[in-house]
């Protein structure tokens, strides 16, 4: 076999491109801690990579509507504890009142006035809002739910966001079902049961606070059944308490797959990372094989490049 | 025999020396020349006792494996253009390096997300219409970025179509001057086949072709379908021209041959510019099915003003179809994005912006059941990245081949410098031992001479 001259430079131009080219790569992983610098690096785990980070993605945005919707069901369920709390208040002292029978005038004006203080605290947290957002609202969250008088002028129809897939909770609430309202005249019940006892004590009925009775559907069934006050009462609060809890049931949902949401992320960042960024001693070590295998190189080259037969004809 | 005849046959065998010093010289000088085929002196005795002569001067080369060569380097040439082409196509839609438009989509839809929280919010809106503007944008600028890669590999495919033309010609000039030196002047014949070699091997390297060798030297050379470029002395020029999407079309005598072409530059870059034909058409696709997607729900809601949705989504030039080259936001104002399902309450209800959001997730007939993303990632980048891992491992392997057969040509027909000082000792000395039997018969005659005297 003839070894050209022109032979042994061209395996030197080759190898020494080819070491170029590896110190080239492992220079490229070691500066942008990448192993997959191009989709044709690892093309199977590049389209992993893009479907884990469309994952992440959402569930950034998954995470972002949960920070925003606990926001509003931190701010419901608080309102409506409140509001639970004044009706506990009011009905102890609605049943004072009846255990107490005959008043003095002082007394009765001193009982409408807390009543009636009761009655707006109530009908204002009803109207709480976040921002210009009424949360008791439903859809039609632009303007107060309530009247002063605690008349539902808002909507049945609630808006939702979604915390997870296929998961959506409540941004607006249905004031009408959550603040127990009578549909026999649209007023939340247990407001509608103080304007009563209210309207006792101006007429100087209160002895008979336990025997008046009210018109009641709660459930919008179209049909009113007449109860006594304390009944009403009670059940305008139930049905308060009973949203109450179903808020409180949300919170706990979402706090849970928030938690959840927050695992697969790092699960899915991690995944990415696994797929996509380099491993430094994997780099550095085949850097310096790399290095060690272009020096090797060159100095074959500078030993060969002399050897001559001129250097021994005289 | 006579002195003067003895001097004659040294003289001849001096004669005959200097030229095989001179082959060797010839040799050593061409020692690096590309495409350089050594050359032999074949050094033979003359009948009658009348001493040596260059029988010839033999060309050391091998037929078979520079055919081979020149094959192969069609095929090795042809995967390097693609491959640069396929390379850039590939930048294009490098999501590693920020290139591409799959994260602006995935940042696109969950921008949407902040409007359906509070649909009322208009920071949320501008920035769902900014991350509209940035695909958009993005999917314009890939549009660009992908014809310009076609207009300069299509001015590519008319510079070797020239080129092919130049060398085709030459190819044609060379057979004339092998027909006149063969069997006349075999020095200048050796150097006409050397050139033959070289300019079929740059031909090759331009485009795939048939080469038939006859015995005088000359080639005829056609396309690997048969359409003849080169017969004896005769070449015929390829045309170029492009239709009416700035594709390249070649004919041969009028009739379009540009699908013959599968290896070398032009088989490269035709293969190339199909690739991007097929990456714009589903770029295109992807562009008309997203933009009518966004459009048709946003125009099945309402704005925060009440009134019904209109595209978000426009052509620039305002034609109906909105692809990847004219695709461009339809409003400025966040207040016209549709979130409401609903005019009576377009600032508190999101359904419509829901559906919107939605839309991410929904598997598009149009792009072959697949959600946006997913056609993006499957059909759109991994196409391009496994075109370009498939020609990387058979440019390789192509590549090793190729310098296989050239160093087996080599060991054939480049020059050992080596060798050739070896030849040029052994040639040395027998010059010098003819120059001693030259001196010696002057000597031998001077004797004689002074015999008589």
């Amino acid at each position: 076999m003839r070894i050209a001259d022109i032979s042994l430079f061209n395996i030197f131009t080759k190898y020494d491109n080819t070491r170029q080219k590896e110190l080239e790569r492992y220079n490229l992983e070691a500066a942008s801690g990448k192993k997959i610098l191009k989709p044709s690096d690892d093309i199977v785990n590049f389209a992993r990579g893009q479907r884990y980070r469309k994952m992440n993605r959402q569930l950034e945005t998954y995470l972002r509507n949960s920070t925003l919707v606990l926001n509003k069901l931190d701010t419901a369920e608080s309102t409506m504890g409140t509001i639970v709390n004044s009706a506990q208040a009011v009905r102890v002292k609605t049943v004072q009142v009846m255990n107490t029978g005959v008043i003095t005038e002082d007394q009765a004006q001193a009982l409408k006035d807390y009543f009636i203080k009761m009655k707006d605290y109530i009908v204002n947290q009803a109207n709480i809002s976040i921002g210009e957002t009424h949360l008791f609202g439903g859809v039609k969250s632009q303007t107060a739910p309530f009247t002063s008088d605690g008349i539902y002028q808002g909507e049945t129809t609630e808006t939702t966001a979604s915390v997870s897939k296929g998961v959506e909770l409540n941004t607006t609430f249905n004031g009408a079902e959550y603040m127990g309202v009578n549909y026999t005249n649209g007023k939340i019940l247990i407001v509608d049961v103080i304007d009563e006892i209210v309207n006792a004590i101006d007429t100087g009925n209160i002895e008979n606070l336990g025997d008046l009775t009210i018109n009641v559907d709660i459930d919008n069934s179209g049909t009113s059944t007449p109860m006594k006050l304390l009944d009403a009462f009670d059940t305008g609060l139930s049905k308060i308490m009973t949203h109450h809890s179903k808020i409180g049931s949300q919170i706990a949902t979402l706090n849970d797959l928030k938690s959840q949401n927050e695992s697969l992320k790092l699960k899915f960042t991690n995944l990415v990372s696994e797929i996509e960024d380099a491993d430094f001693s994997e780099v550095i070590s085949n850097l310096q094989k790399s290095q060690t295998a272009y020096q090797a190189l060159l100095g074959a080259i500078s030993g060969t490049k002399d050897l001559s037969l001129l250097n021994f004809i005289k | 025999m006579a002195l003067l005849y003895a001097l004659s046959v040294a003289g001849q065998s001096l004669l005959t020396y200097q030229s095989a010093i001179n082959v060797t010289n010839k040799n050593i000088s061409n020692a690096f020349s590309e495409g350089y085929s050594r050359e032999e002196p074949v050094i033979a005795d003359l009948p009658a006792k009348s001493g040596s002569y260059i029988q010839s001067i033999r060309r050391l080369t091998s037929k078979i494996t520079f055919g081979r060569l020149i094959e192969v380097n069609q095929e090795a040439e042809g995967l390097n253009n693609y491959k640069d082409i396929v390379t850039q196509t590939e930048d294009v839609f490098n999501e590693l390096s920020g290139s591409g438009f799959g994260e602006a989509l995935n940042e696109f839809f969950a921008s949407l997300n902040d409007i359906s929280v509070n649909p009322e919010d208009t920071s949320a809106r501008y920035e769902a219409i900014s991350k509209a503007k940035s695909v958009a944008g993005r999917i314009k600028q890939s549009y660009s970025f992908l014809s310009d890669i076609k207009d300069k590999t299509t001015l590519g495919v008319k510079d070797s179509v020239d080129n092919i033309n130049r060398l085709t010609d030459k190819l044609a000039k060379i057979n004339d001057n092998l027909k006149f030196f063969y069997n006349s002047n075999p020095d200048r014949y050796n150097e006409y086949l050397d050139e033959r070699d070289r300019t079929l091997k740059e031909l090759s390297s331009l485009v795939d072709t048939k080469v038939a060798f006859h015995d005088d030297g000359t080639v005829d050379v056609s396309t690997a379908k048969g359409f003849a470029l080169v017969l004896q002395t005769q070449s015929k020029a390829l045309s170029f021209e492009t239709d009416g999407n700035n594709n390249p079309v070649i004919r041969w005598s009028g009739t379009d041959i540009t699908k013959e072409f599968k290896d070398g530059k032009l088989g490269g870059y035709i293969k190339g510019i199909n690739l991007i034909n097929d990456t714009i058409t589903k770029l295109n696709n992807f562009t008309t099915e997203f933009a009518t997607a966004i459009n048709n729900q946003q125009q099945a809601g309402f704005d925060l003003n009440g009134n019904p949705g209109t595209a978000l989504f426009v052509d620039e030039n305002g034609g109906p179809i909105v692809d990847a080259s004219n695709i461009t936001v339809g409003f400025e104002d966040p207040e016209l994005i549709a979130a409401s399902s609903d005019a009576t309450f377009p600032d508190s209800n999101n359904e419509n912006i829901k559906a919107m959001i939605a839309l991410e997730d929904t598997k598009i007939a149009g792009l072959g059941d697949k959600t946006f993303s997913e056609y993006y990632t499957s059909e759109i980048v991994t196409p391009i990245g496994t075109e370009a891992n498939r020609t990387e491992n058979m440019i390789a392997t192509t590549t090793e081949i190729r310098d296989s057969l050239e160093q087996q040509l080599n060991e054939i027909s480049a020059v050992n410098t080596d060798e050739e000082f070896i030849n040029l000792t052994k040639f040395q000395r027998a010059y010098q031992a003819s120059a001693k039997v030259v001196s010696v018969t002057d000597e031998l005659i001077q004797t004689v001479l002074n015999m008589v005297q």
